[in-house]
């Protein structure tokens, strides 16, 4: 069940032992009260009627029927360690702090953790208003000590029950074009120099020369999953990433979504229809003006989402459901 | 019997699978994780060609859909068509 809510609301919550995937503003996560959750900071929201901002409300999945649960925070250095801890018939949910050296690590280098597909592993990446000022660092938070982490990611391991099994889902409601095919020399957040169509270009030169639109993403083709990877800054000789690209893998630009909400509820109807948890892209909600209007499930705008790999602009679902059997 | 005993894939030194992960389509799987996984086995394969890599490829492919079989039934029976398909290929030849 997820659901906006007033913190007294959510301490109601806490104070009934609840197992709680909460995000929301600083202001309104240090309004809690210790007790069994993990917190990330976003003020973003898809509420049950519209998209809105707000410092005062929290976005609340409680965890339902859990076997067994294990909050736990990793360093840098401890993030591939993350798949060690997963439950062997269950979830993991992980909140990042945006833009910290751990949110780096992991989308650079998670393709290498041991074990990542032996589990699910979903969250997402944390920020602040986008009007902040720099100096104020997303964060995430162990509740149960109310100890922030700048730098560290923080998990929520959730065991589930033999009849439950839970499965993982992306709604991408972007599709490549052909016209240009695009590769890069090495994984990274930066690039400057790339290869298109075989040919060695600035990327930067490229995008303004051919007047790429930058707010669609980049789209490459993970064995029939399309993985989006979002433009952050066109600078004079470089371009930065909201994700990383990765050496070896084509990628290609985005066609133009001329209705969000027609494509969105297109997409929605092929997956599950009632996620445990779901989260949205920032970037969807900025660019597709989702701020008073209701597309998708309730849910926190992101700054990046994690299904098992860092993605932009992409709809994350977690699904629990009973397990087939014979 | 559990379920890693019911699923009869072929061992690792069956040319299926080099010829499988070495192929210019992957199969159409259906769950994230198995496009996940697989793309991650194929990037490896990019980066080290060798013998040794596919080999570990093959191991790891294998492994994966025996452990997890009950989280992604509908992609193990596509990975056993595309096994089938590449030995009839070869038969064809």
């Amino acid at each position: 069940m997820t659901k906006l809510l007033t913190p007294p609301q959510v301490n109601e919550l806490i104070d009934r032992g609840e197992i709680l995937f909460i995000a929301g503003s600083s202001e309104a996560i240090w309004q809690l009260k210790p007790g069994n959750w993990i917190a990330g900071s976003t003020s973003y929201f898809m509420g049950s009627e519209k998209g809105l901002v707000s410092d005062q409300l929290l976005h609340v999945c409680q965890i339902p029927a859990p076997k067994n649960f294990r909050i736990q925070s990793y360093s840098v250095e401890e993030l591939p360690r993350i798949p060690a801890h997963y439950f062997g018939n269950g979830y993991s949910l992980i909140l990042i702090p945006g833009m910290s050296q751990a949110h780096l690590e992991f989308a650079k280098n998670v393709f290498n953790f041991p074990d990542l597909f032996a589990g699910n592993l979903v969250g997402w990446i944390t920020g602040n208003r986008l009007e902040a000022p720099a100096d104020q660092a997303p964060f995430v938070m162990d509740g149960r000590t109310l100890e922030r982490f700048d730098n560290s990611a923080i998990l929520l391991h959730v065991d589930l029950p033999n009849e439950l099994i839970a499965k993982t889902e992306i709604v991408n409601i972007f599709e490549p074009t052909s016209t240009y095919q695009v590769e890069f020399p090495e994984t990274s957040f930066r690039i400057e120099s790339c290869r298109i169509n075989g040919e060695v270009v600035n990327f930067a030169d490229f995008l303004r020369a051919n007047k790429i639109d930058t707010r669609l993403p980049l789209i490459a083709d993970f064995s029939g999953a399309h993985i989006n990877v979002s433009f952050n800054q066109l600078a004079e000789r470089h371009v930065d990433l909201y994700a990383p690209v990765f050496r070896g893998v084509k990628y290609h630009f985005a066609k133009p979504v001329p209705d969000y909400a027609a494509a969105f509820a297109e997409h929605t109807r092929q997956v599950s229809r009632d996620p445990v948890f779901s989260c949205n892209c920032i970037l969807n909600y900025v660019y597709a003006e989702l701020e008073g209007k209701k597309v998708g499930p309730v849910a926190p705008m992101t700054f990046g989402e994690v299904a098992y790999i860092l993605l932009n602009q992409t709809l994350v679902n977690l699904v629990v459901e009973p397990r087939q059997t014979g | 019997m559990n379920e890693v005993d019911q699923l009869q894939l072929p061992p690792t030194d069956d040319p299926r699978w080099r010829r499988l992960l070495l192929a210019d389509q992957p199969p159409a799987f259906r769950h994230l994780v198995s496009q996940l996984m697989f793309s991650r086995v194929r990037l490896m394969l990019q980066a080290d060609p060798s013998e040794a890599s596919i080999a570990a490829a093959a191991v790891t492919t294998r492994e994966f859909f025996q452990r997890q079989q009950h989280r992604v039934q509908e992609d193990v029976q596509m990975l056993l068509q595309a096994l089938e398909s590449h030995a009839n290929m070869e038969t064809a030849r």
